[in-house]
């Protein structure tokens, strides 16, 4: 019987997750980003206020849900919608802001609550431009914190980095599923 | 978007409080840019988390517009909210400059249809006279009531 999982995708406005989820999605992405009016704070023309949704199919039949989160943290009421029954977290971290070790402990703190029954992936982008901090500094972040997660240095625009990503996060959900369970919670 | 003159922020704040007569049922209502700022409000007899709401009217506006699109029913002119002790109207305002969120809460006792089309027609006039403010940016013509 085919399952599906819930996947959410996180990070800080102009991390990505937008262009991630539309790289991947089987069927046009459905998006909610509207006109960015603060303009001076994030010079980016649209924002998402309340979810982006995709879908990747995999082989065996089983389906990859995705939801990608608004990255603004006015929005943080829907991270806590858009997490409930999430089985897998794909942390997006954009690499040429000023902290961006920083913006990763502020999204493991508020996801930490998921995390206790859910898996994650850490993706870093824009590291060709802005090499620093190197993936070892979000090891160390993801050490001080007791936890192993893989981190990857991505280009969300790319199909098959994304994949990768989501493989590999479903291995790892795959491995917190018990075997007779055919639908995740 | 182009911010908002104090002239036309003031004919907001007055459309807004206009929407409180005691006829249209309404006991709160909040203008916001279509990413969730507030731009004007007019709230009586309670405290609300106005940046908070500002937001999440955003958000619910948006999840309404995507599912509309979703399901081929053309533009989301608005969602209804109807909770135990009021109801919760939010608007998209038809304003070329930028469709900005207007949500009105209506008491229990309110008469629907009356709170309905008291906040729709708040959004038109509100969109008509912002889109005559960008179009002839001359302050002086503009009239506040």
């Amino acid at each position: 019987m085919p399952s599906e999982y819930k996947i959410l995708l996180v990070g800080t406005m102009g991390a990505g997750k937008t262009t991630a989820i539309a790289a991947v999605s089987d069927r046009p992405p459905i998006s909610t980003d509207v006109m960015n009016t603060a303009r001076h704070d994030f010079d980016k023309a649209t924002t998402t206020v309340a979810m982006d949704y995709g879908e990747v199919s995999l082989p065996g039949g089983d389906t990859l849900r995705l939801y990608g989160t608004p990255g603004q943290e006015r929005f943080a009421f829907m991270w806590t919608i858009l997490a409930r029954s999430a089985l897998g977290i794909v942390f997006l971290i954009d690499n040429s802001r000023p902290d961006p070790c920083a913006d990763l402990r502020m999204f493991l703190d508020a996801f930490g609550d998921t995390l206790r029954d859910a898996t994650a992936v850490i993706g870093v982008g824009r590291t060709e431009t802005h090499p620093k901090p190197a993936l070892d500094a979000y090891h160390a972040v993801l050490r001080d914190r007791q936890l192993s997660l893989p981190v990857f240095a991505v280009d969300v625009r790319k199909r098959g980095d994304v994949l990768l990503m989501l493989d590999v996060l479903f291995h790892q959900i795959e491995a917190l599923v018990p075997v007779n369970v055919e639908k995740p919670r | 978007m182009t911010p908002l003159t104090t002239l036309e922020k003031a004919y907001c704040e007055h459309a807004l409080a206009d929407l409180l007569e005691p006829k249209t049922g309404i006991d709160g209502a909040l203008l916001a840019s279509p990413d969730g700022f507030e731009i004007a409000s007019a709230i009586r007899g309670r405290t609300l988390p106005r940046a908070q709401v500002a937001a999440m009217s955003s958000s619910l506006l948006a999840v309404g517009a995507a599912m509309a699109h979703e399901l081929r029913l053309g533009t989301c002119r608005n969602v209804v909210v109807e909770a135990a002790t009021g109801t919760l109207l939010l608007f998209t305002v038809p304003c070329k400059r930028a469709p900005l969120v207007l949500w009105s809460i209506a008491t229990s006792d309110a008469t629907l249809g009356m709170a309905l089309i008291s906040t729709r027609t708040c959004a038109r006039d509100v969109a008509r006279h912002l889109d005559v403010g960008h179009l002839a940016p001359d302050e002086s013509r503009v009239r506040v009531p």
